[in-house]
């Protein structure tokens, strides 16, 4: 896989930047497949005009298969002096970085093995910034050092184990979980060097927690930033991410960086158009962005999704929570829902329901015929690499692709007249008490998850369900629905 | 359609005002005025015509980039009008006859200087813009009044320091919320020893009684003589007309425009800046529901307005509202 790393450098205030350009992952196939990665950022950058503020290079390095490579190859060319700022691929934001680097360069003087700040933006539980795959909880100490650093996910176990040393050595420390990553580092000349030593680390997770392991053997230490106010950091990283932060840069938090004015008040919320597109009266859209010549029949009702340039979508089609490629033509009476993602070129037959699903246009090598939905729609299956991960993956993927509002399900409860929002409208950042539903919700996923994982009998989970069912006295009947 | 690369002067420009490198509208106007110098004495044009054609582009890319900035669009314009005056004079020293309509394609040998020297004078006149309109403070503010006036703005602040020379009054700032620019001002006025009082938005119409006249620095004047101004502003022109105060408007030349206002939530004539001064980005999850817009200018109809102060070509300049219609005939 090729991989484009851009340098910036200038020459003043020497700010220089790498910014990694491929995610190595498959969370945007089919999407990604179409996109090639060099010739994107070349014409970009012959038709935009920030190369005049800034110099940039496109280095390849092709025999690169990790974020860790890239940064491996780029300390054997050698190409970098003094600190610089590390981006992540995606990653949009609108902050100061200059009082940021002399932040850390002060660090520096203080403490010789500061290899790392971190940039954390503060984000309330519950934000639809805030994947599952992102929580994070760190620890640090009154000169903002990080002593701990954990990725939660919701499927591992709920204790945390913090190391004893932390709480003994350090008279303050300070448990954040309220922050958000930005994918953002500013890093001393010492962190390329650190890579080429250890093998072992691919992602800048792994740098963090084998710095935090080795810190008497590496002696280098990692310090961390949290943003306030009004600077904001992201990174599209999956898709629920390309979600929020789309809404996010249409709600102007990352302001100055704004969707060029083409919002349409009399649609519904948060909806832009790019240009050339064409939506008849009668369509219903909701939180959607549709990019450029793309038209829109009748009754058609698209929530919640993202329609890219070119696409044809005909009469009373029903779109929601998806993400529709280029160049797609969807048949009218069919359905897209929860979570489906379709490549460039796809075509949709009338009447066809989809859900939850990948689709490309063209075939794939190992097709069964159940997953061919018409001449141009396959269904694709991502191949997870390591058997036991499978189950995991594949959950939290499907818990994830797109942020599925809880607005739905809280407009019923607010005809109940219970709304918790009434509640917890006060108090800020602080988490809202779950309710047995949903504890019981998260205990029946723990328990299949559990289950598919140690190959359990069936009938063991279903006694396992059953009890969890009368200890958050729930019916049956909600069960089933 | 023009080359990029022809334009990266005004791509500079336009990305240094979006990246706030240029903040207020004097470093604009200084900025604007230079990149016309160095299009005039280095740019390639041989006639006129091609000169205007040249900075009619630029003009267009400003106002589709930044539809919202006035300042360097109304200099490129006023340089127009030089460019067409300065040829006639030109023409009519090389040719007597005055029968034939001027389509400025002629190559003159000294348009470019005399545009050069026209240029230079300009630019002094924006240097001094600023103290020529706060000379005219002794005949506008008097002993022990008090003075209400709206967030930061150099050109009020240098006014009532240069009324502060020879007069002893009260200033009351109004902090401006969310960005609380007042903050800064007051701390700017009380350094001159100004008698100085902070109060927030909300105590405006409680104060208005007791204030003489407001006196406030504006973004942008419109061709209806109304206010593109910092927001909070229509409120306290509004409390002002209760209680019949005066509002008097501080403007430079460059900054009324040939522009009206379509409507006032309108794209081109708001901007919306990031929500997290008024709320918080850790408020969580009520912002998956709610949609907030912290705009930065109020539209402020000519009604509410008593006066402008204004300088130009050396001469003192007070214009009242409907001749501001007059001035600036509609396109």
């Amino acid at each position: 896989m090729a991989s484009n790393n851009k340098e910036i450098i200038r020459k003043e205030n020497a700010i220089q930047a790498i910014v990694i350009a491929d995610t190595f992952g498959n969370e945007f196939v089919p999407i990604s497949d179409d996109i090639p990665h060099v010739s994107t950022y070349k014409s970009v950058k012959n038709s935009e005009g920030w190369t005049l503020t800034m110099k940039v290079n496109i280095i390849v390095s092709e025999s690169s298969r990790s974020f860790g490579d890239c940064l491996r190859d780029l300390d054997a060319k050698g190409l970098l002096r003094g600190d610089f700022v590390l981006l992540e691929p995606g990653t949009i934001s609108n902050i100061q970085l200059l009082p940021l680097m002399r932040k850390h360069n002060d660090i520096t003087k203080h403490d010789k093995g500061a290899a790392m700040t971190l940039i954390y933006q503060e984000a309330g539980i519950g934000h639809i910034s805030r994947s599952t795959q992102e929580d994070i909880l760190i620890a640090i100490n009154s000169q903002k050092r990080v002593l701990f650093h954990k990725k939660l996910r919701k499927d591992e176990e709920r204790k945390i184990e913090f190391p004893l040393e932390i709480f003994l050595e350090n008279p303050s420390v300070s448990l954040l979980h309220n922050i958000k990553d930005t994918h953002i580092a500013i890093c001393s000349s010492s962190v390329l060097p650190l890579f080429s030593d250890n093998f072992d680390f691919q992602t800048k997770d792994d740098f963090i927690r084998g710095l935090l392991m080795n810190e008497e053997i590496l002696g280098s230490t990692v310090y961390c930033h949290i943003l306030k106010g009004s600077q904001f950091g992201g990174a599209v990283t999956n898709w629920r991410m390309y979600q929020a932060i789309s809404r996010e840069l249409n709600n102007k938090w990352i302001y100055p960086l704004v969707p060029s004015i083409k919002r349409n008040k009399v649609l519904k919320k948060d909806v832009v158009i790019g240009d050339g597109t064409k939506v008849a009266d009668s369509a219903l859209l909701q939180r959607t962005i549709l990019g450029d010549n793309i038209s829109v029949g009748n009754n058609v009702k698209i929530d919640n999704s993202f329609v890219f340039s070119n696409t044809k979508i005909e009469d009373n089609v029903i779109i929601t929570h998806s993400v529709i490629g280029p160049n797609c033509v969807i048949k009218s009476m069919s359905k897209v829902t929860a979570g489906s993602i379709l490549g460039k070129g796809c075509v949709i037959e009338k009447d066809t329901f989809i859900e939850n699903t990948l689709l490309q246009a063209t075939e794939p090598e190992t097709c069964e015929d159940h997953d061919k939905l018409g001449s141009k729609a396959y269904r694709l299956k991502l191949d997870e690499d390591d058997e036991e991960d499978k189950s995991v993956t594949v959950l939290t993927r499907k818990m994830s692709r797109l942020h599925i509002q809880e607005d739905d399900c809280e407009s019923e409860c607010d005809i109940d007249g219970f709304s918790d929002s009434d509640e917890d409208g006060l108090s800020y950042t602080q988490s809202p008490v779950p309710d047995d539903t949903k504890l019981f919700f998260t205990e029946v996923i723990d328990s299949l998850t559990r289950g598919f994982e140690d190959n359990l009998l069936c009938d063991n989970l279903i006694l396992e369900i059953n009890s969890s069912r009368y200890a958050y006295n729930v019916t049956v009947k909600e069960v089933i629905c | 359609m023009p080359e990029p690369e022809n334009l990266c002067d005004v791509v500079m420009l336009v990305s240094d005002i979006k990246h706030k490198k240029l903040y207020n509208s004097y470093d604009i106007a200084l900025r604007t005025e230079e990149l016309l110098e160095k299009l005039i004495s280095q740019g390639q044009w041989k006639s006129a015509r091609e000169l205007m054609t040249l900075v009619k582009i630029r003009i267009k890319y400003i106002t589709d980039n930044l539809p919202q900035e006035a300042t360097a669009a109304n200099i490129m314009r006023h340089v127009l009008k030089v460019i067409r005056e300065e040829y006639e004079t030109a023409s009519k020293l090389v040719t007597a006859n005055l029968n034939n309509v001027l389509d400025y394609s002629d190559s003159l040998i000294n348009l470019k200087s005399s545009l050069l020297d026209h240029l230079t004078e300009y630019k002094v006149e924006l240097e001094s813009s600023t103290e020529n309109i706060a000379a005219q403070a002794s005949e506008h503010i008097h002993m022990n009044e008090i003075i209400l006036t709206v967030g930061k703005s150099n050109t009020v602040e240098k006014f009532l320091k240069s009324a502060a020379k020879k007069r002893a009054f009260n200033v009351i700032v109004v902090e401006g919320a969310p960005f609380y620019h007042g903050h800064i001002m007051a701390a700017c006025l009380a350094k001159c020893s100004i008698q100085t009082t902070v109060i927030p938005d909300s105590a405006v119409f409680a104060m208005m009684s007791r204030v003489n006249k407001v006196i406030i620095g504006t973004h942008t004047v419109l061709a209806n003589g109304g206010l593109r101004t910092a927001s909070g502003i229509h409120a306290v022109a509004l409390a002002a007309k209760h209680y019949s105060v005066p509002v008097m408007v501080l403007s430079h030349m460059h900054k009324f425009t040939p522009v009206y206002v379509a409507s006032h939530d309108h794209g081109a004539f708001n901007v919306c800046v990031s929500p997290a001064n008024i709320i918080p980005y850790s408020t969580g999850q009520l912002l998956n529901k709610i949609e907030v817009y912290n705009p930065v200018f109020d539209y402020v109809p000519p009604e509410l307005v008593t006066l402008f102060i204004s300088h130009q070509g050396g001469k003192r300049t007070i214009i009242c509202v409907p001749f501001v219609i007059r001035i600036i005939p509609s396109r």
